[in-house]
């Protein structure tokens, strides 16, 4: 328990391995939202957007070679 | 944690299992979703090597195929997603997952998208080296089965997961072993029952089967890319489900969740 106070077995969450109460659940979740902030989704949806466009030609590009080996 | 406790039959077992349960409706998700994509990359392949040399002077025709190709990509990403969510609810719970498994968490989901399109690049880039193929193969599965566990957005989380559940090696190169094995078995047992299809077709009276002796015959280029995206599909199910059961397995001992389901699963015996 972060908190420290004393809950009955039945309000304890268990959470990886740790026993939590409704409010510690709560802040924590409250915690991880403020984190997964704007730029971090911005910054991973670019680069998946770089990534599906180089797939595309290195697709194209290994396959021009294989075929100029064969 | 004690990785050495971890075993290859153990896993193999726990994955078989989980891939029966599951295989209702979840596996015709994964087969339907990876369809397309199989398809279309053994198309690609037979087109480049149709046009042989002179496939470099084909590039608006090749890029055309390879959009396509990418787009069936992301789609059967989805397909996965779901069979490996699916599978570790099934896990869990020790019943067969339901429509639960549909519901994917965004950041989870894109995070699989991510991690999945930076191994398919480097696939691409250094796959044609035949060395680093089990490596790429291994690392985008890995990837499927860990994405539920990203839960906030990133470019290094994603491969961290990856990376933190990369071991026992031993497990993994043993899984990847028996995959192999599985695979080559599987397209011989595919291409067996082509030939007993064409050995049955031809009892039927009228029936000119000239042109599919030759279609079926392991010299044909397009064939063998069938008989390959045949394996493939009939292995990915069991290969995922092993990867994901690896991961739980890896987890489950830090957190001691692996002694809880075995006491659920031996009060269930009991009653």
């Amino acid at each position: 328990m972060v908190c420290r106070k004393v809950v009955c077995r039945e309000c304890a969450t268990e959470w990886d391995g740790i026993n939590h109460c409704v409010t510690c659940l709560a802040s924590r979740r409250r915690a991880e939202r403020t984190r997964s902030s704007l730029l971090a989704w911005v910054a991973v949806l670019l680069t998946v957007g770089l990534l599906f466009f180089t797939s595309v030609r290195l697709l194209v590009w290994t396959g021009v070679f294989l075929a100029s080996l064969s | 944690m004690k990785h050495s406790s971890l075993s290859l039959p153990e896993v193999l077992d726990d994955a078989f299992a989980v891939a029966v349960r599951v295989a209702s409706p979840w596996m015709g998700v994964l087969w339907l979703t990876a369809l397309p994509l199989r398809f279309l990359q053994a198309h690609f392949a037979a087109r480049v090597f149709e046009l042989g040399a002179e496939a470099g002077e084909y590039g608006a025709h090749l890029l055309e195929l390879a959009t396509l190709t990418m787009l069936a990509f992301l789609l059967s990403l989805w397909g996965r997603a779901v069979f490996v969510r699916a599978t570790g609810l099934a896990l869990r719970s020790l019943e067969s997952a339901g429509w639960e498994a549909l519901r994917l968490a965004p950041v989870a989901g894109l995070s699989y998208v991510y991690a999945a399109l930076v191994f398919e690049v480097l696939f691409f880039a250094l796959g044609w080296t035949l060395v680093g193929l089990p490596l790429f193969v291994l690392l985008a599965g890995l990837a499927a089965a860990t994405f539920p566990l990203n839960d906030r957005p990133g470019l290094l989380r994603p491969l961290r997961e990856i990376a933190r559940h990369g071991t026992p090696l031993r497990v993994l190169l043993g899984l990847l072993l028996v995959f192999g094995v599985a695979l080559l078995i599987a397209a011989l047992n595919l291409y067996f029952v082509f030939r007993l299809g064409l050995w049955l077709a031809g009892g039927v009276p009228g029936l000119d089967l000239t042109a599919w002796r030759g279609l079926l015959e392991l010299t044909t280029p397009r064939f063998r890319l069938a008989l390959l995206v045949g394996a493939g599909l009939a292995v990915e199910p069991y290969w995922l489900a092993a990867l994901v059961v690896h991961v739980h397995k890896v987890r489950s001992r830090e957190s001691g969740e692996d002694l809880k389901l075995r006491f659920a699963r031996l009060r269930r015996e009991a009653a």
